[in-house]
């Protein structure tokens, strides 16, 4: 699939995901947590896809950049759109920093850079 | 395939810096999140509907489950059942009158604007609601149910949408009074549905089940709006204040139209 391809469903399965996170599962609790949807398919993207691959970083910005659309944290009492747009980027980019240099999966050892 | 190069990671963290900055400073975020929220809104409405249908599916899955305890249970509270029947019976037709009656005061006192709930926050006690500035929401309005319980009030306001903060957020804190027994306290939320009674004196006689309703003290919503029911109350020696928990009287999961007093100005 192209790589623009890819980031536009991405950016479209975050935002069906984002709907279902504020409806459906806004109900849906175990021992009174909730499942965050966006958090969890963002580091399963990381963490999965390929290791020098950038889709984790688009899900990331796409996941967050819904979050702050639809459940908006607050910045010290202050609306700043964006907020879960760069935690959830910053955390992805560290994520992937600490795959790349120090874990090794085996199973999903695909590909050298290219 | 998607590959990683530091050149390329760079530019990208560059312009998602850039795009934050620039949406905040020298765009609206409010339009933005209204234009979302309108396009969204028809998938957004059903799904609301589709979530409540499952919950109530899955509630009666689980007590058809349990049905075979709770039949011999039922089986033996039956005789004493049957003993309260007749009185809960006029107690259930007094209920009605007085919801009615409640319902038909807050019509006549009240402009009361309908709406739709259309989401609910993950993170917070926040629903989205389909009215906003172009209905005539402002901030601070209050948000209360059919049956005219305390919902929330308004805190963001957006072209076509607006954001409620319900009664149990945490930045919610509420003059209520005990309906019977006329004294005052202060209601805290405390996140996920919970409430708290702040300032209850361990002398006063707040027992399970006491009705609450908003008092004239506040002045952010109009006095005698029904609010909670006492669901526990804890007394230790050392403290000099009960400990009391609340329970909202509304049920969000079958919540999906609730109305906005428009004519009512908060203090503050």
């Amino acid at each position: 699939m192209p790589k623009a391809l890819k980031i536009i469903f991405l950016f479209f399965g975050f935002w069906i995901l984002s709907w279902l996170e504020m409806s459906f599962f806004s109900f849906l609790n175990v021992f009174g947590w909730h499942f965050h949807l966006i958090w969890l398919l963002v580091f399963l993207i990381n963490l999965f896809e390929d290791r020098y691959g950038s889709l984790g970083l688009w899900s990331a910005a796409f996941g967050g950049f819904f979050l702050d659309i639809y459940s908006p944290l607050r910045f010290f009492g202050f609306d700043f759109f964006g907020t879960s747009t760069l935690i959830l980027f910053f955390s992805s980019f560290i994520l992937k920093y600490i795959i790349l240099r120090y874990v090794e999966f085996s199973a999903f050892k695909r590909s050298k850079k290219v | 395939m998607v590959s990683l190069s530091k050149k390329k990671l760079v530019s990208g963290v560059f312009l998602l810096c850039f795009f934050v900055l620039a949406l905040n400073f020298f765009a609206n975020a409010a339009v933005l999140r209204n234009f979302f929220y309108k396009i969204s809104y028809p998938a957004q409405k059903s799904l609301w509907d589709g979530s409540q249908a499952a919950i109530a599916f899955s509630k009666s899955y689980l007590n058809s489950y349990q049905l075979g305890q709770e039949n011999k249970k039922l089986a033996s509270e039956n005789r004493e059942l049957t003993a309260r029947l007749a009185e809960l019976n006029a107690l259930a037709g007094e209920n009605d009158v007085l919801r009615q009656a409640l319902s038909l005061e807050l019509k006549n006192k009240f402009v009361l604007s309908p709406c739709r709930l259309v989401s609910k926050d993950l993170a917070e006690d926040v629903i989205t609601i389909n009215f906003g500035k172009s209905q005539g929401a402002a901030s601070g309005q209050t948000v209360v149910s059919s049956e005219g319980i305390l919902v929330g009030r308004i805190e963001d306001v957006y072209d076509d949408f607006s954001r409620v903060i319900l009664v149990s957020h945490a930045k919610s804190v509420i003059d209520v009074e005990f309906q019977e027994k006329k004294f005052y306290a202060l209601a805290k939320g405390q996140g996920g549905l919970n409430i708290s009674l702040d300032l209850v004196s361990k002398d006063k006689d707040a027992k399970e089940g006491d009705l609450l309703v908003t008092s004239v003290l506040g002045g952010v919503f109009p006095p005698g709006i029904p609010f909670g029911k006492v669901s526990s109350v804890q007394k230790q020696a050392a403290a000099s204040f009960s400990q009391i928990q609340i329970k909202p009287l509304f049920e969000l999961e079958s919540l999906s139209q609730v109305f906005v007093i428009k004519n009512f100005k908060p203090l503050k």
